[in-house]
């Protein structure tokens, strides 16, 4: 699925359009007006040019700086920075190879004789051993 | 081969001419104003500078606000036209595709002008207090005269307060875009 985000990333930085409104209003409409003629004009273009330029730079750097000084920093959610018993995730535990569906039943237990019956009677329920639900394909 | 094709929603065209067309006109204002026709941009500029730097100016009628213990005169050049000009344009291009409604564009616009016009009295005012500053000083270093570094010193500010207005209003109405 394409994001917004994503195609935002690859319509370039949105901090551009102040620049390039800028140098429009400063540079080009003026020059566009006649004022490229005039003593000073282009001295004045290369200093608005020039600066604007270098701080705009220097804006994207500590962007980027800040951002990749967040994406450096290890994760921790406000739970757990509350709490010091360690989190139910095991890292670094490589998963077994293969599991199976389901582990093999035990043998049935033997049934009670007829003299010791009396006393197995109080005994609530069974063994649910193979009646568990059958496994569907994922 | 398929011709590149930009579809722009007719809410953010509509915003874009509105924008554009005010910038225009505010241009073509500026480039013919007197100094009366820019107090409603000069004096809360002049007042701020006062307040925050100290640095008393006096109005000269007719000319503009002059401090004399500097010997600096605040002109109608000074006004930051340009920068609220670009201000303007700026927020309302780059939140345009966050409106969703014909009253979402219209409060764009307007509070886009309200941010711009506060912007730019507190940029012009700390860009005329470093120039009273630097004046003062008579700061140049090598090829950057005192001329061309009241130049530089300008546009430095001014595209710094801009690119602040902008990453602001951008978080403010929490833009899907990435800003850098």
């Amino acid at each position: 699925m394409r994001s917004r985000e994503g195609r935002a990333r690859r319509a370039g930085p949105l901090v551009l359009l102040p620049w390039l409104v800028y140098v429009g209003v400063t540079v080009v409409a003026p020059a566009a007006n006649g004022a490229a003629r005039e003593p000073g004009f282009g001295e004045h273009a290369i200093i608005t040019l020039g600066v604007s330029g270098a701080v705009l730079v220097l804006w994207l750097a500590a962007c980027r700086a800040r951002r990749a000084a967040r994406a450096a920093r290890p994760r921790r959610s406000a739970f757990a920075a509350h709490v010091a018993a360690p989190p139910l995730q095991e890292h670094h535990v490589a998963p077994a190879a293969q599991v199976p569906a389901e582990a093999l039943a035990h043998a049935e237990h033997a049934e009670a004789a007829g003299f010791v019956q009396r006393q197995a009677r109080r005994i609530l329920g069974k063994d649910p051993g193979l009646e568990r639900p059958d496994a569907g394909l994922l | 081969m398929r011709g590149l094709r930009i579809v722009v929603p007719a809410g953010d065209a509509a915003v874009a001419g509105v924008a554009l067309g005010s910038a225009w006109a505010l241009k073509a204002f500026y480039s013919a104003a007197t100094f009366d026709q820019l107090r409603w941009i000069l004096t809360p500029t002049v007042w701020l500078i006062g307040t925050l730097m100290g640095v008393p100016f006096d109005l000269e009628p007719h000319r503009g606000y002059l401090s004399r213990d500097h010997l600096f005169l605040v002109a109608p050049a000074c006004a930051g036209v340009n920068f609220l000009v670009g201000a303007f344009v700026s927020l309302c291009l780059g939140l345009a595709g966050e409106c969703a409604t014909a009253r979402t564009r219209m409060a764009l616009v307007l509070s886009s002008a309200v941010a711009a016009y506060a912007a730019t009295v507190l940029a012009n005012a700390v860009r005329i207090g470093v120039a009273v500053r630097l004046h003062e000083a008579g700061a140049s270093f090598g090829p950057l005269t005192p001329s061309r570094l009241h130049c530089a010193e300008g546009v430095a500010i001014y595209f710094l307060f801009l690119l602040a207005l902008f990453a602001a209003a951008v978080r403010v109405a929490g833009g899907r875009r990435a800003l850098a």
